[in-house]
């Protein structure tokens, strides 16, 4: 009689097997497609702002140095008409994916352009901008455009209007890190004991018509951060249950309407109303506009080790980058090792006054404030982020030693304050910045954080 | 021509011997001039960006004698040249001084405080009424200028002279406390530090546009037989180009030699080149006191709108750019008042010292941080009145409103007791720097930014979005 050697083995090489014929299952494209038209015209809207405000002279234009992020030093800013016709480009990408023309060109164009407007410079980092970049370049390697697109109609052959599920589970899977990072990321006291940062944020909105008045009663900003932390750690659990679904994604346009109402947040809110669609069933599209039928139940894809392989590592990827910061110990919110890239949404309020101390070889010293080399926004970023401050000091030395000043040496004098506590000195001030090697070690030359609470702060009529 | 100048001099070149030759083994705040202009990545970029197209010229107004460093050479020469400082005109400025007190009680009053409950709309109308009040406080010295140097024009005699210098330096001392109110209609409309670019009209640069200055632009309008300073660059109007025409007594011009002003200058004899700048300084005289009528008259409308917030994107920002007032101590102040003279600073849109005739320099910067004291604490006598001082009290932060309260006592303190800038030693400035950078370090690292517990954020903020 034959036996199985090893009936678990067997057991979870069928479960792994079903998983996979899971991923690659065909489910309507319609959410695809959808995502597509609306992140589309998201971007391009955003793109307009950033020519509209003037951002691309005041953001990449003026700026005479810019903070180049950790092994992309070699990205460096086009000319000004560049930099114009590139957004102006953007904006028309955005636009082409929103209508599926040429999508196969434009959608990773779009993605690559969006990167490398965020390797510019270090200071214009946000949250969202990075967030569009990723989506962009998922919605680049999807069949985005097989519904819904000019190319679909222009197309003879008859593309299938379904995708494989694991894409699905992908653009969920993305979202879903967002939403959870940025709610872990309020796991902390000054968030959850104190309201800090929000109770200073929300103390400059007491002017506000109805809600103004409410801001100002001391338990609001720690009721606010709760309801914060709560929503952003369960929302994706609630919009992943049937039941419950329609009633979180209600409550999160409520959320978001708020945060606009609160902060300078851009484009963040509407982004996110619209990524979060994808927790909805894949056909929502034709049952909310009447577009037409689910297409028919097909069987299962081939797997595709390469596709896989690929989402495999994206996900990997986007799991260890938000914990990384966990390899450095401390408080992130303070040395910042880990931050970027983690999905900390709107958890500081940080800001300092940076002095840098130039010292010649005859012992000379003198200053150099940070403005002769920045813009105020530049300023106002490097002002309380390490890796930024040890990179204008060796910029200046650089700068110093090109002007005949010879080999210098050079401290910075910078003091931080955290939510609402007093500054307090961020950088080794007995440090020689231009023998610090800028890598991915943990930072030694950074002082450690403040450990007192934040002060209370009471918002004032 | 340098050494020609100097070995001319009078009076102030025993105070520049001992600044450029007795110190030699520490930087010396000469050399910080000339560095702060060669080093400039921003050489060539005016203040004010809307006035860029005007004065693009102005920074490179300074040095124009070639192999003569481009800052440090007219300040040594024009220096040398100027007579300020005498015993006689400090006995007539305490009179003029006197009598001007009287005039400005007659005509502002005491200057205005709030008795009231601190609320944020209550802070904004107790700093729109107190820079109303120090434009008034001025215009009343702006009014006895223009007297004093409508009568210079008419008698260019000595005693007249002396007499419009000390209406000079008391005018200059009332401005310098209303220069910190650079907000309102007051300010550029520019985006930077002190700067309102909701409602800047730009109106205090027609006054006063340092360092937005050029001794060639008002040199170009001496040239003119009719010079209309109403028409000037901001450049060659002014305060500034009052000092230049009272106290610079050389015939020399810092014009480029080939240049129609430098030859018609040099063609005019003393007493008629004389006799030209006291035309022009009673005509700008009158022109500043009309600017500052304007300046006023724009405040009557705009006080109630500011207290109310309206014409800002909502009343944090008003706050914002009221606070953004106070910025000034740290970058005008700190960084290019004292930090160029005490060789800290070596980049700086800066090619004329502050006061470079008159030598008003470290006036200017006491009554600077007054006027940082009216806004911050409050407008009355040893700061009575509303301030941010109230704000940061009721917000819970009353420690911190302390501190910068006790940074700025030691700092008024030290300047009180600094000598004129041209005088003082390498240790006076070091000491004045350190200390005035202790006050703007709180303000900075504390009272503005990301970290503000009051919301009160930095110009660059408003800019982009954040997440």
């Amino acid at each position: 009689m034959l036996t199985n050697p090893d009936p678990v083995g067997e057991r979870a090489e069928r479960t792994s097997a079903g998983w996979v014929a899971k991923l690659f299952e065909p489910t309507d494209v319609a959410w695809l497609a959808a995502l597509r038209v609306l992140f589309g015209l998201l971007v391009s809207v955003s793109m307009l702002r950033f020519i509209a405000y003037g951002w691309v002279d005041r953001f990449f234009v003026q700026p005479r140095f810019h903070f180049k992020y950790w092994g992309f030093g070699w990205v460096e800013p086009l000319p000004a008409a560049g930099m114009h016709a590139l957004f102006w480009a953007l904006a028309a990408l955005a636009l082409s994916v929103a209508a599926g023309v040429l999508y196969r060109l434009a959608a990773p164009l779009l993605a690559a352009g969006l990167t490398y407007v965020q390797l510019i410079d270090v200071t214009t980092y946000l949250n969202h901008y990075y967030l569009a970049a990723l989506i962009a370049w998922l919605l680049a390697f999807c069949p985005a455009q097989r519904m819904w697109s000019i190319d679909a109609w222009l197309s003879r052959a008859r593309e299938p209007s379904t995708v494989a599920r694991g894409v699905l589970y992908l653009f969920r899977f993305q979202i879903g890190v967002v939403y959870v990072c940025a709610g872990l990321a309020k796991l902390q006291s000054d968030w959850l004991v104190h309201a800090q940062p929000l109770r200073i944020w929300l103390g400059s909105s007491v002017d506000l018509p109805l809600i103004g008045e409410l801001l100002r009663w001391p338990w609001v900003p720690l009721a606010l951060s709760w309801a914060g932390f709560l929503f952003d750690s369960t929302i994706v659990l609630w919009l992943s249950l049937r039941r419950t679904r329609a009633y979180a994604y209600a409550l999160l346009l409520v959320f978001h309407a708020l945060t606009r109402v609160f902060f300078p947040i851009g484009m963040f809110p509407l982004i996110m109303s619209c990524a979060a669609l994808v927790f909805f069933s894949p056909s929502w599209p034709r049952r909310v506009f009447r577009l037409g039928d689910e297409p028919a139940a097909a069987s299962g894809g081939a797997p595709r080790r390469v596709g896989l392989g690929l989402g495999l590592g994206y996900c990997v990827l986007q799991l260890v980058l938000p914990f990384r910061f966990l390899a450095y110990g401390g408080n992130v919110l303070w040395h910042e090792q880990g931050m970027r890239f983690s999905w900390r949404v709107m958890v500081r309020a940080k800001g300092g006054d940076v002095t840098f101390v130039v010292r010649e070889r005859d012992g000379r010293t003198f200053h150099v404030s940070p403005r002769a080399y920045l813009t105020d926004l530049q300023e106002s970023e490097m002002s309380s982020q390490p890796d930024l401050i040890l990179q204008l000091a060796q910029h200046i030395a650089h700068d110093l030693e090109q002007r005949a000043h010879g080999q210098v040496a050079v401290y910075a004098d910078a003091r931080v304050a955290l939510n609402g506590r007093r500054s307090r000195p961020m950088i080794d001030p007995s440090v020689d910045l231009t023998q610090v090697h800028d890598g991915l070690a943990p930072a030694y030359w950074v002082l450690p954080a403040p450990e007192n609470p934040p002060p209370h702060t009471r918002a004032v009529r | 021509m340098v050494l020609r100048t100097v070995r001319d001099s009078s009076h102030v070149l025993g105070l520049l011997c001992c600044v450029l030759c007795a110190q030699c083994s520490t930087p010396r705040p000469r050399e910080h001039f000339a560095a702060a202009a060669a080093l400039r990545p921003d050489a060539g970029q005016t203040h004010d960006a809307g006035n860029a197209g005007r004065d693009a010229d102005v920074a490179q107004d300074a040095g124009h004698d070639s192999g003569v460093d481009a800052a440090a050479a007219p300040m040594q020469r024009d220096a040398a040249a100027s007579d300020a400082g005498k015993p006689d005109a400090v006995t007539e400025d305490a009179g003029a001084a006197d009598a001007l007190e009287a005039r400005v009680l007659a005509d502002c009053g005491e200057p205005p405080v709030s008795s009231e409950d601190f609320s944020r709309e209550k802070l904004r109308e107790a700093g729109g009424r107190c820079a109303v009040y120090h434009y008034c406080a001025f215009g009343t010295a702006a009014e006895a200028l223009r007297e004093a140097t409508e009568a210079y024009a008419q008698t260019p005699e000595a005693s007249q002279l002396t007499a419009a210098r000390a209406a000079y330096r008391a005018a200059m001392s009332r401005w310098s406390r209303a220069e910190l109110f650079q907000f309102g209609p007051a300010a550029s409309s520019a985006m930077s530090a002190g700067r309102d670019l909701y409602q800047g009209k730009g109106l205090r640069d027609r006054i006063y546009s340092w360092p937005a200055i050029a001794r060639c632009r008002v040199e170009e309008q001496l040239a003119e037989a009719k010079a209309d300073p109403a028409s000037a660059l901001i450049s060659a109007r002014g305060l500034f180009a009052i000092e230049y025409a009272l106290h610079f007594s050389d015939k020399g011009s810092g014009c480029p030699a080939g240049s129609v002003a430098a030859m018609r200058i040099g063609q005019l004899s003393q007493d008629a080149l004389r006799d030209r700048k006291a035309q022009y300084a009673a005509a700008v005289a009158a022109d500043v006191r009309t600017q500052t009528q304007g300046l006023i008259d724009a405040w009557g409308p705009f006080l109630p709108q500011f207290t109310r917030a309206e014409g800002y994107p909502n009343e944090q920002e008003a706050l914002n750019v009221l606070g953004w007032a106070l910025i000034y101590v740290e970058r005008e102040m700190k960084d290019w008042k004292l930090g160029i003279p005490a060789g800290y600073t070596m980049t700086a849109p800066v090619s004329l010292a502050e006061s470079p005739y008159a030598q008003l320099g470290t006036e200017a910067l006491r009554e600077n941080l007054r006027g940082f004291r009216a806004l911050f604490q409050g407008c009355g006598a040893d700061g009575a009145g509303l301030g941010f001082d109230d704000w940061l009290e009721n917000a819970g932060h009353a420690e911190l409103a302390k501190d910068i309260l006790d940074a700025y006592e030691r700092s008024q303190k030290v300047l009180d007791a600094l000598p004129p800038l041209q005088a003082a030693d390498k240790k006076q400035l070091d000491t004045a720097y350190q200390t005035l950078r202790e006050l703007t370090s709180l303000l900075k690292g504390d009272l503005f930014g990301a970290g503000s517990p009051l919301g009160l954020k930095l110009p660059a903020s408003v800019e982009g979005d954040t997440d």
